[in-house]
């Protein structure tokens, strides 16, 4: 019998679940020029290409011993010194006391081979026909879709410009002028009343003055969210310069002698200066505006650089490019929202966290909407607030494919 | 689409840490399952497919996202965030190494540990680098894919949902069993074994363990120093399994040396 299975026409094999082999029959030995002795004992993958080997090891094997059998594999078998091998192979897992036994028998196929590969040729080129085929055409039907969503959009941009470009008119100088006279009057009144008026009548007139006063920076607020654009021009921005600038800005405005924001040195990426400055500013007026009176500020800011897609709105578009992800933690008060997750560029969720962050929660997003990046937010009652900001590190223009 | 289903995810055992397990190309979640009933007591187990494999819906698949590992990292995270998933020990085989590793960098609070069974950072060979492969090694390796769809296409489905031999193994394993569409596989094979994340390494902030087999031609022995020299906070653990599955050749070997490791703490070698 064993006589018999070493003359027989086909490649015979026997290894162990390790891929020690334990038999292999006359012909196979032949084939590969190798002799038995030099084989058993050895690893299978020996007498494998290296691409089989790849496979035996994802596809092969796997199936193997999860199904105990695999029928009309294709492997190419690699020989001691005279080439490369194609055969197909079928393969059984038998467990005899304990130990299991993979039985392959090898057919080679160099005839069907060139066969296969040609009709595998074929194919492929029917294959790349047919798919760019379809791709032109569902390119097509998408692109008309699109143009007449752009037209669309075009016009509604066209119209909300002009009346974003009125309303702004309207707040920056319309609304300050009465706002003005209001303070005007107020001082006035002050004065003209100073020997007859009472306390009361005092309080009365400064809650005027703080009102006018809050309406001020209100109208100076909207009007700086209504122009963070995005047609300004992108330069290289260090951060550490942002970092600094903002933090002072911050310290005069809220009087503070001091303001802990830890980090590693950041990055420069290619961005809109104004609008960072903007950025930064807001994220550590928010910490402030929002501190816990029992600890002091401590902002603890880390970064990373991470491939992400650049598409955010297309939910079929995919192009990973070099993002940043910038976590801004503070100590704050937090938010009494539980954990929150891709709370990203909606102005009118955000808004529903509290009253107090109305502004720079606004503007902090719609600085992120303009680099196409991303906001994550999660806070934690008592504990703090963590922004992260993921923006990529540089401005793609009309073309997104990176150059 | 709810990111269960889409990814065909499955919850198991008793504890609440948990253990997230990610299968390797070729193959899908099923590969698990001489490991999983180790760690059914004590953790919160989930199994998932990547979309395009296993019981995953088809249809979520899409060329663009999956022909970049962060888009399969997406999928991890995706996840991880449908089932609120924090402080989760990761374990990915192959390729699925890697694609953990984006998801941790990308959101590292969301994972404790990494658990890498025969990871690389890159399969081709570059100056001074010793990956294992040479380009037109991957493009062979292609080409056999190509001739096995042919095999498969016509004969190996209806085989599999007979599978007389083992009933044991369960009508879902029957039909799900490497039921990868053959083209998606590919995909997969060139996102594999041509992504390049060695610059990715230093950015990794959780520990991670790199369980390197011996004789692993897939991830040989330079692979998984090179790794354990870039990876801050790793451990390196040689396994006397050889080959590229020790978790289906060797499931004792594995399931002891991950017991071990997360029962050291963070930090702490062995």
């Amino acid at each position: 019998m064993n006589n018999w299975l070493d003359v027989a026409p086909c490649g015979y094999l026997s290894f162990r679940d390790d891929g020690t082999i334990v038999y292999l029959n006359q012909t196979l030995s032949e084939w590969l020029g190798y002799s038995s002795d030099e084989l058993v004992g050895s690893k299978v993958e020996l007498i494998f290409t290296v691409a089989t080997r790849i496979f035996y090891n994802t596809h092969f094997f796997p199936l193997l011993k999860l199904h105990a059998k695999a029928d009309e594999i294709f492997l190419s078998l690699r020989a001691k010194e005279k080439g490369d091998i194609p055969v197909l192979t079928t393969a059984v897992r038998r467990v005899e006391d304990g130990l299991a036994i993979n039985h392959c028998v090898f057919i080679a196929i160099f005839q069907r081979q060139k066969f296969e590969e040609e009709i595998l040729a074929a194919r492929r080129a029917a294959e790349t026909a047919l798919k760019e085929n379809k791709h032109l055409s569902a390119l097509k039907s998408s692109l008309e879709i699109r143009t007449f969503e752009l037209e669309r959009q075009y016009q509604k941009q066209v119209t909300q410009h002009k009346n974003l470009t009125q309303f702004n008119k309207i707040v920056s100088h319309d609304l300050q002028e009465p706002i003005r006279k209001i303070l005007l009057f107020a001082d006035v009144l002050i004065r003209d009343l100073r020997d007859t008026v009472t306390d009361k009548e005092i309080r009365t007139i400064n809650k005027i003055i703080d009102a006018s006063n809050r309406l001020r920076s209100l109208t100076l607020g909207l009007q700086q969210y209504l122009t963070v654009e995005s047609d300004s021009v992108d330069t290289e921005v260090d951060l550490n310069t942002v970092l600094n600038t903002a933090r002072k800005k911050v310290m005069d405005h809220r009087g503070l002698q001091e303001l802990t924001i830890v980090h590693e040195k950041l990055p420069t990426i290619r961005a809109y200066r104004a609008q960072f400055d903007l950025l930064f500013y807001h994220l550590f007026d928010n910490a402030v505006q929002f501190s816990d009176p029992l600890r002091p500020v401590h902002i603890n800011i880390n970064w990373v650089l991470s491939d992400e897609n650049l598409y955010k709105m297309e939910k079929e578009k995919y192009l990973f490019v070099e993002h940043l992800r910038l976590k801004i933690s503070d100590n704050g008060i937090g938010f009494e929202n539980e954990y929150r997750e891709y709370v990203t560029g909606l102005l009118n969720k955000l808004n529903q966290f509290s009253d107090g962050l109305g502004m720079g929660l606004s503007l902090i997003t719609k600085v992120i909407d303009n680099h196409s990046g991303s906001l994550l937010i999660e806070s934690e009652k008592n504990v703090g607030t963590t922004f992260t900001i993921i923006v990529p590190t540089k401005i793609y223009g009309l073309s997104p494919v990176p150059g | 689409m709810d990111i269960s289903s889409r990814n065909n995810v499955k919850i198991l055992g008793k504890g609440s840490t948990p253990m997230l397990f990610a299968h390797g190309f070729g193959c899908d979640q099923n590969m698990w399952r001489f490991i999983t009933p180790a760690f059914e007591k004590s953790y919160k187990i989930i199994l998932f497919d990547y979309v395009g494999a296993g019981h995953s819906k088809v249809s979520a698949y899409n060329e663009e996202r999956y022909a970049n590992l962060n888009g399969y990292a997406q999928d991890i995270l995706d996840i991880c965030h449908e089932l609120q998933l924090k402080d989760v020990i990761f374990v990915g085989h192959s390729v699925s190494s890697m694609i953990g590793l984006l998801a941790a960098i990308k959101e590292p609070a969301r994972f404790s540990s990494l658990i890498m069974i025969g990871p690389s950072p890159c399969y081709i060979n570059d100056s001074g680098y010793k990956g294992g492969f040479e380009k037109r090694d991957i493009e062979e390796l292609l080409n056999t894919m190509d001739k096995n769809y042919i095999g498969w296409a016509n004969f190996l489905a209806p085989a599999i949902m007979k599978n007389p031999e083992r009933p044991e193994l369960g009508q879902e394993l029957t039909e799900s069993f490497c039921s990868t569409d053959p083209k998606i596989a590919k995909d997969f094979a060139k996102a594999t074994f041509f992504s390049d994340n060695r610059a990715d390494l230093p950015k990794v902030t959780i520990r991670s363990l790199i369980m390197q087999c011996s004789d692993d031609i897939i991830a040989p022995n330079e692979v998984g120093d090179y790794l354990h020299k870039n990876l801050k906070n790793s451990t390196l653990k040689v396994l006397k399994a050889t080959g590229h599955c020790p978790h289906m050749s060797e499931p004792e070997e594995t399931v002891e040396v991950i017991r071990q490791y997360l029962h050291t703490t963070a930090g702490s070698t062995y």
